[in-house]
């Protein structure tokens, strides 16, 4: 057998390709598989337990238009109470005035004296020219709830544009209150804010992780029907909202929110 | 080929046709089905490349082991006989090894060569170079070394064929995966500029999305790159074998027909 001929022989591959094509194909289709079988947590973080759900009020609307109705009702400032003057002091008293001396007939020939020339002003010093301290105590901020009876950007809903009454959440410290403004105009899109009555209507709801609205129910009732399934209407036909934020840990959000109809 | 990347269509399609499975590991999955129609052609070129690999990975693992076995059982053959026509006996059981195509191509120029000399019997034969009292002679010593050399060219070419598709998938596959990318994240920013929102919960979920064309061509292209350099340093390790092997028969042909 010639060398060329041996060479020729020599170029082919070994068989086997084929076989382990198949173990790859079959590789990988175990891996998809295991994706999908698999129990979670594999990909994703553990997600943390729930924290400790306390209800905190998001203030509303009366908040004023510098907050925009999300900051906490208590952080407003208030005008606190002045506390009661000193009593005064006995005032000294004074001795008697000097007799007036009796008016008499100039003698004639006496000249009028004249008056002494006043003396020069000195200027005051300049710890001496300030202005007259203030009493009581300054106003401040404090903790006391008061109704102010101001209406700014609310964060519920009103028939008189846009104002709410107030709304909460049942989620200390939620993070994100551009999601609730979202949240907020979406169901305004869906509510009918026309009524011949006034009134407010409490609807409670919960969003989940992904968006979607359950639970809706009439927490604190009108006393009206009609405003009521109102309410209840607008927060149903929104049915769904962007996915709560990464930033949230909680995997739904409880919200009250206020639906407050005006004549 | 075509036949056998068919199964996993099959799997993908019906992965992409069936429901999003409940739990919190389908949240990739969901990911996936949820993308763009280019964005799974994306993620479809970069399966196809990754099995493509994978099938030459272990093709070549498999052929590489049986090869180097081969060749030590070879080489123990070799120095242990003192004939070459006993070696040529065994050459047919160990034709993995690259080592029986430098002694074979060298056997039969040896042979060549010698049947070209003046008759003298068995005098002319190399499987029994020290038979009879004269010793045949080669012509030309170089022209052994040619066929060897030649030899060693094509089992090297062999050793190192689709080697170079791994380097390709190892080079491409983050392209294609970042190409996924760019234009994901394009079309997420147009839904947001749709939506008008700025919101972290719409924003992300498209850019996860256009991520896991990245996330794809990076395991694409990960065992490609170790794979070919492993590979690679076995066929240099193969070649300098070879050019080993090629001495020592020279210096058997030179001791014994020259």
């Amino acid at each position: 057998m010639d060398v060329t001929d041996i060479l020729r022989d020599r170029m082919h591959e070994p068989d086997g390709l084929r076989r382990m094509a198949v173990v790859s194909v079959l590789v990988h289709g175990a891996v998809v598989a295991a994706l999908v079988v698999a129990p979670g947590g594999w990909l994703s973080q553990p997600e943390a337990p729930p924290k400790t759900v306390m209800t905190i009020s998001l203030g509303g609307g009366n908040g004023g238009p510098t907050s925009g109705g999300m900051t906490s009702i208590g952080g407003r400032a208030v005008q606190t109470q002045t506390p009661p003057e000193a009593p005064k002091r006995p005032e000294p008293i004074r001795p008697p005035a000097a007799r007036t001396p009796e008016m008499t007939v100039p003698l004639p020939g006496t000249v009028p004296r004249k008056p002494a020339p006043a003396a020069p002003v000195k200027q005051a010093p300049d710890d001496a020219r300030g202005t007259t301290p203030t009493k009581g105590a300054e106003p401040r901020e404090g903790s006391a709830i008061a109704e102010t009876g101001a209406r700014g950007q609310g964060f519920g809903l009103t028939t008189s544009g846009g104002a709410g009454s107030g709304s909460t959440i049942d989620v200390a410290d939620f993070c994100c209150p551009e999601y609730l403004i979202d949240m907020v105009n979406r169901i305004r899109g869906n509510w009918n804010a026309r009524a011949e009555v006034a009134g407010l209507v409490i609807v409670l709801f919960t969003i989940q992780r992904d968006g979607t609205l359950t639970g809706s129910s009439v927490e604190k009732t009108s006393n009206y029907t009609a405003l009521d399934i109102n309410a209840l209407r607008a927060v149903v036909a929104t049915r769904q909202l962007a996915p709560l934020p990464a930033a949230f840990p909680n995997p739904s959000l409880t919200v009250h929110l206020h639906f407050e109809y005006t004549r | 080929m075509r036949t056998l990347v068919r199964p996993f269509f099959a799997l993908l399609q019906q992965e992409q046709g069936g429901a999003v499975p409940v739990g919190t590991n389908s949240s990739l999955l969901s990911l996936i089905i949820g993308s763009s129609p280019l964005s799974k052609a994306v993620l479809i070129s970069l399966a196809m490349l990754s099995i493509a690999s994978w099938a030459i990975i272990l093709y070549k693992l498999w052929v590489f082991r049986r090869s180097k076995r081969q060749s030590s059982s070879f080489l123990d053959v070799f120095r242990r006989s003192n004939k070459f026509s006993e070696v040529q006996a065994v050459c047919r059981s160990l034709g993995e090894s690259p080592l029986v195509g430098l002694f074979q191509a060298g056997y039969a120029e040896l042979t060549a060569q010698l049947r070209q000399s003046p008759p003298g019997g068995a005098l002319n034969d190399p499987a029994h170079p020290t038979a009879g009292g004269q010793r045949p002679t080669l012509k030309s010593l170089p022209a052994v070394d040619r066929a060897l050399m030649r030899a060693s060219v094509v089992e090297v070419n062999k050793l190192e064929k689709r080697i170079p598709f791994l380097a390709t998938t190892a080079s491409v596959a983050p392209f294609i995966g970042l190409f996924g990318t760019v234009v994901g994240i394009m079309m997420a920013f147009q839904g947001i500029g749709q939506t008008g929102s700025t919101n972290l919960g719409v924003v992300a979920p498209g850019i996860a999305d256009a991520l896991v064309a990245t996330a794809a061509g990076l395991v694409a292209a990960i065992p490609a790159v170790v794979a070919y350099n492993h590979l690679s340093n076995r066929v240099k390790l193969f070649a300098a074998e070879m050019d080993d092997f090629a001495m020592e028969f020279l210096n058997i042909a030179e001791r014994n027909f020259t």
